[in-house]
């Protein structure tokens, strides 16, 4: 039979003996305290965990409305049973309406092993379902805070604080402190400062030993959760101290649950959950602390990755920009070179063969010149927005120009370049930012539709000039249009098609670094086609 | 004779590369591979530079306290600076050393011509 715990309120010794013997008839062994005052009455129901009141109707100076009345005020949801030698009808009617669960008299206690087997199935499935409630609305709670913040140790401590007093009398982290191969506590719910101190004092003084065999230690390397009902029944300190069960009497710990918070490569620390005095846990209680740590260790190993992720990025950046800025001299010594051997060509009567090869040499140079540069834009991109120098020039004859500078490139790519008729159209834009935006489309072009015309226009739409830039090409699958602005964002294949997949993105962040706009969408039969706009009037974005 | 124009950079290849530009563009130029050699040359020269090219990221003397130490004599206070840097924010320290312009690396042969003849000191100056 379940045991339980009985709060037998009766003054008659022998009527005590009475019901003792009946629920011993019905199989029933509680643990039971008998109280005859209202002292002993207030004293017993300070504390909590009682399963069943019975209680006699009448007692000297009080009388079981009382008891009803004060298990209300208490907030105790405790079944009361009234058992009396003599009721009127109006007197149960009373009763009943006060909160009692059933009343019978004395003379009929055959009734009562019934009658208490209801009343404590009846509770068991009422508290359950109340603490289910209370686990739901924590475990809700929980995924809120854990979601919420990516502050490791202020989340942690919210969390415990979460548990008590609804679960446990105190509740606490601790991370695996992988310098120290220890365990560390990062956070301690304890609602009574003398014990929260005690509770730090002890941890300070007996660190928790990695060859334990029970504690959050042990649960840490083993990834096994421990549930001890009663720590009194322990078999064996944990630490080899005396200091130390004597300090956890003092504390008066009762119960203890230890779970491990599931990382990937093993157990990233424990949860620990505990109760005082009468107080105890189980096996729901254990279900509850395994899921919680589910959930932390999961938000750590995700705040853990991103953190990981966000520190490879700032190193990518770093080794970008240092990269970028050593790339720099040596290719300023070769353009400067190429540029005296071509200048020279003409004195020293260099071949014809030659100076293409010259010529072809610089233009390479120049490549990577861009290239590099890409690269340090990149990195300072994602450190800020670019910074513009504007000045006023005529965006139709830029264009000219960066069509003249990749004729080369497009004509061994077999694409004619045309540019709509020009008519002038004058603006205040930065020049550099506009031509590697221009420069990276018409690249852009030529590498994806090689063999057909590409056509560019430039135009007036709105408060805006618009550039637009047409190949006939291998075409852009809809859901393509935006992932190729991403910075090293691709629609193909790197094996494929080269290139670092910067281009595009530099030319929408200065698009928009000048109030503009650049997008892509499919050509109207084929290929696709670029857009670049540009406000007309003068927009200033240091 | 021309006043020399005075190139500073701790990249021999480059120094030398510039310097031959220079010349073939009909400068007499001096070179020096960081600001303490650049101040020896400037006080052996017996001409003073119509300009310095300077490099900023230079062992023993880097460009910015050269800058301070020349503008602290008043023989050289004047002499224009062109700040010529691989580094991304090349205007910036350009602007806080009160260069009279910069060029950021790298840069081809028609550039660097342009922005020596625009911002080198006016003969007889």
């Amino acid at each position: 039979m379940t045991p339980f715990r009985l709060l037998l309120v009766e003054d008659n010794a022998n009527d005590a003996a009475l019901v003792t013997a009946e629920l011993e008839q019905a199989g029933y062994r509680p643990t039971t305290w008998r109280v005859e005052t209202l002292e002993g009455l207030r004293g017993a129901l300070a504390m909590d965990g009682w399963d069943l009141v019975l209680c006699d109707y009448r007692l000297p100076g009080f009388s079981a409305l009382q008891v009803l009345a004060m298990l209300h005020e208490l907030g105790r949801d405790v079944p009361l049973i009234v058992l009396s030698s003599q009721l009127s009808e109006e007197q149960a009617v009373t009763l009943m309406k006060a909160g009692a669960r059933d009343c019978f008299s004395k003379d009929r206690l055959t009734r009562l092993g019934p009658a208490v087997a209801r009343e404590l199935e009846e509770t068991r499935v009422r508290r359950e379902r109340v603490r289910a409630e209370v686990d739901r609305e924590i475990l809700a709670r929980a995924s809120e805070l854990l979601t919420a913040s990516l502050e490791q140790e202020a989340r942690l401590d919210q969390l415990v604080q979460l548990l008590v007093p609804r679960v446990a009398d105190w509740s606490a982290f601790f991370l695996h402190d992988l310098e120290r191969s220890g365990l560390k506590l990062v956070a301690l719910a304890q609602p009574d400062s003398a014990r929260r101190t005690l509770a730090l004092t002890l941890h300070q003084r007996f660190p928790l030993e990695p060859q334990a065999t029970g504690g959050p230690a042990y649960v840490l390397r083993t990834g096994t959760p421990e549930l001890v009902p009663d720590v009194r029944e322990r078999p064996e300190p944990i630490p080899a101290d005396a200091a130390h069960p004597r300090g956890v009497e003092e504390m008066g710990l009762r119960s203890v649950v230890n779970v491990p918070l599931p990382g990937r490569d093993g157990a990233l620390g424990v949860l620990s959950l505990g109760t005082l005095g009468e107080r105890t846990l189980d096996r729901v209680d254990l279900a509850l602390g395994q899921e919680l740590a589910r959930r932390t260790g999961l938000a750590l190993e995700n705040a853990r990755l991103f953190q990981e992720a966000r520190e490879a990025v700032r190193l990518r950046d770093e080794f970008l920009t240092v990269a970028a800025h050593e790339l720099r001299t040596p290719l300023t010594t070769l353009r400067l070179q190429l540029g005296t051997l071509l200048q020279r060509s003409a004195a020293h009567h260099l071949d014809s063969e030659v100076v293409a090869r010259l010529e072809r040499s610089v233009r390479q140079v120049r490549r990577l010149g861009t290239l590099v540069e890409g690269l340090l834009d990149v990195s300072q991109l994602s450190s800020g927005e670019l910074s513009l120098m504007p000045e006023r020039f005529d965006l139709e004859e830029l264009v000219a120009e960066v069509l003249e500078r990749y004729q080369a490139e497009a004509a061994s790519a077999g694409c004619e370049l045309r540019q709509s008729p020009r008519r002038g159209l004058w603006g205040t834009w930065d020049r550099l930012r506009v031509d590697q935006a221009v420069g990276a489309l018409i690249s852009n072009a030529v590498k994806f539709g090689p063999g057909r015309p590409v056509e560019v226009d430039v135009g007036k739409v709105g408060g805006f000039a618009r550039i637009q830039v047409r190949d006939r090409g291998i075409g852009l699958p809809a859901d393509q249009v935006e992932r190729i602005f991403e910075r090293f964002g691709r629609a193909v294949s790197s094996h494929s098609y080269g290139g670092l997949g910067l281009g595009l993105y530099l030319t929408r962040r200065a698009a928009e670094a000048h109030g503009g706009r650049a997008w892509a969408e499919p050509g109207p039969e084929e290929g696709a086609r670029f857009t670049l706009e540009l406000p007309l009037e003068k927009e200033t974005r240091e | 004779m021309s006043r020399p124009l005075l190139v500073v950079d701790d990249d021999t290849d480059l120094r030398e590369a510039l310097e031959e530009v220079l010349r073939d563009a009909g400068y007499t130029v001096m070179g020096a591979g960081n600001g303490q050699q650049a101040l020896e040359v400037l006080r052996q020269a017996q001409t003073t530079p119509s300009l310095v090219l300077l490099d900023m990221m230079m062992p023993v003397m880097d460009g910015a306290t050269f800058g301070r130490k020349m503008r602290a004599v008043d023989a050289w206070r004047d002499i224009p600076v062109l700040v010529f840097s691989a580094s991304a924010n090349a205007r910036q320290v350009a602007d806080e050393m009160g260069a009279c312009g910069y060029l950021r690396k790298p840069v081809d042969v028609e550039t660097l011509l342009k922005a020596v003849a625009a911002n080198k000191a006016p003969e007889g100056a």
